[in-house]
């Protein structure tokens, strides 16, 4: 009977402290890949963005250097999780999308107008999609505030439930394709920033759980 | 003779109800098909959910102390990548410009970055965007009272014909005192319009107030790097 228990004892050690480092290796092969994702990045001059959805956390940076950083309000991620890589955004999609506006030139002995035609953050939509490669569609909504905000998280919520996730995740698996949907609140004025920063071809790297 | 009399509107009654049952029979079966797609949907994306994430083509290192030791070094490179000293944060968004050394802040100032507007040649061969570019850049010149060298675009947004002799083109006063060239004709420099300041206005260039402007010329040498986003 001792030598029952012993085995057992035995046993549970022996798999107890053999899953610590398989456990550590996991979290740190997922690390030595995002600081890989990061540095070929970094190695470019170009704008790159890091949501890291453990933290609720988005960076904007260029060369490792962190330019500006957004709070993450509340996050819902759903579908295949997310490999820890570089990728890229492919499109952004809003309700209505911002707009060049066009200078008239002046016509001879006419005073210019050009100071008052400028596209300005404000102009910049708070609630977008952003698709990455790799079937990700990262959807931004701003944190509700007031009664029109409720009713539209709610309704783009219900949306979700109702069709992209149930509908995306099947169209994508008929492909033998993954499909992530992840949607991330932010305030207002923090969506519409990430909306300017965040130009479609720039790269970014997805860290989470 | 009994047995062939019906009211009139009977038989209609009758097509109409069954088209009524069709309908709903159909309705149905369309809700019964979109309910197994939903339910489909979410059973595919709830395994997915569960199943491990997809590792990058890069084999795994072996042990724990390579990984780790490699990790430190990548953390490193990424530290070497960032600028040293002080250099220059420009937010287009927000139009505000930091003058920074590490994560100190030495200097917030509000400026004017580009107004991302397009302008067309009356021709239609040439267009304009007038964007701030965005990314790393390094201070290539510096110039005091600068002069203007006017493009071909401020001409043809003024309606007036294209100089052809290069002196027509300079413009005195119009760059403030300062200016500090990042490359690919774009500058920080000083502004007329300075009630504009805090706004998306210009044709590409940084305008700063003359007393922010001032201390970033003083500050910044040639090589400064300048980050923009």
């Amino acid at each position: 009977m001792v030598f029952i228990r012993l085995l057992f004892l035995s046993l549970f050690l022996t798999l107890g402290v053999e899953a610590a480092p398989a456990a550590e290796l996991d979290q740190l092969a997922r690390e030595n890949n995002l600081l890989k994702s990061e540095h070929q990045f970094a190695k470019t001059p170009h704008v790159y963005v890091l949501f890291d959805l453990v933290e609720k956390k988005i960076f904007i940076k260029v060369r490792g250097t962190v330019l500006k950083e957004l709070p993450i309000t509340s996050l819902k991620i759903w579908g295949a999780p997310i490999s820890v890589k570089p990728m890229t955004l492919l499109k952004k999609d809003a309700f209505i999308e911002p707009g060049r506006k066009e200078i008239k030139p002046a016509k001879e002995g006419e005073e210019t107008t050009s100071e008052l035609q400028a596209l300005q953050v404000g102009d910049m939509p708070a609630r977008y999609r952003l698709s990455l490669d790799g079937n990700i569609w990262l959807y931004v909504r701003p944190r509700a505030e007031g009664t029109l905000s409720t009713l539209l998280n709610t309704l783009s919520s219900l949306k979700s439930y109702v069709i992209i996730k149930p509908m995306g995740t099947l169209w994508h698996a008929l492909r033998g394709e993954s499909f992530t949907e992840v949607v991330i609140y932010l305030s207002e004025n923090d969506a519409r920033s990430l909306y300017w920063a965040f130009q479609e071809g720039y790269g970014c790297v997805i860290w989470s759980e | 003779m009994n047995e062939t009399f019906y009211p009139p509107q009977e038989p209609q009654l009758q097509v109409s109800g069954n088209r009524k049952k069709q309908l709903l029979q159909i309705s149905g079966l369309l809700l019964a098909l979109w309910l197994c797609l939903l339910a489909a949907g979410y059973v595919i994306g709830w395994s997915a959910s569960r199943g491990r994430e997809v590792q990058s083509t890069a084999p795994k290192p072996r042990s724990v102390k390579v990984i780790k030791s490699e990790n430190a070094a990548l953390k490193k490179k990424l530290q070497v990548l960032g600028p040293r000293g002080l250099y220059i944060v420009i937010d287009t968004a927000d139009n505000v410009l930091y003058l920074k050394e590490g994560i100190k802040t030495s200097l917030k100032a509000t400026v004017s970055a580009g107004s991302g507007s397009l302008l067309v040649e009356p021709s239609g061969t040439r267009r304009w965007i007038f964007d701030t570019p965005r990314g790393e850049f390094t201070v290539e010149s510096k110039f005091v009272k600068p002069a203007w060298v006017k493009p071909d675009w401020a001409f043809i947004e003024e309606g007036k014909p294209i100089p052809k002799n290069p002196k027509d083109r300079v413009e005195l006063g119009m760059l403030g005192e300062y200016a500090l060239g990042f490359g690919d004709g774009y500058f920080i420099h000083g502004t007329l319009y300075t009630r504009l300041l805090g706004k998306n206005i210009t044709h590409g260039c940084v305008r700063v107030g003359d007393e922010d402007l001032k201390i970033v010329y003083r500050t910044a040498t040639l090589g400064t790097k300048v980050l923009i986003f």
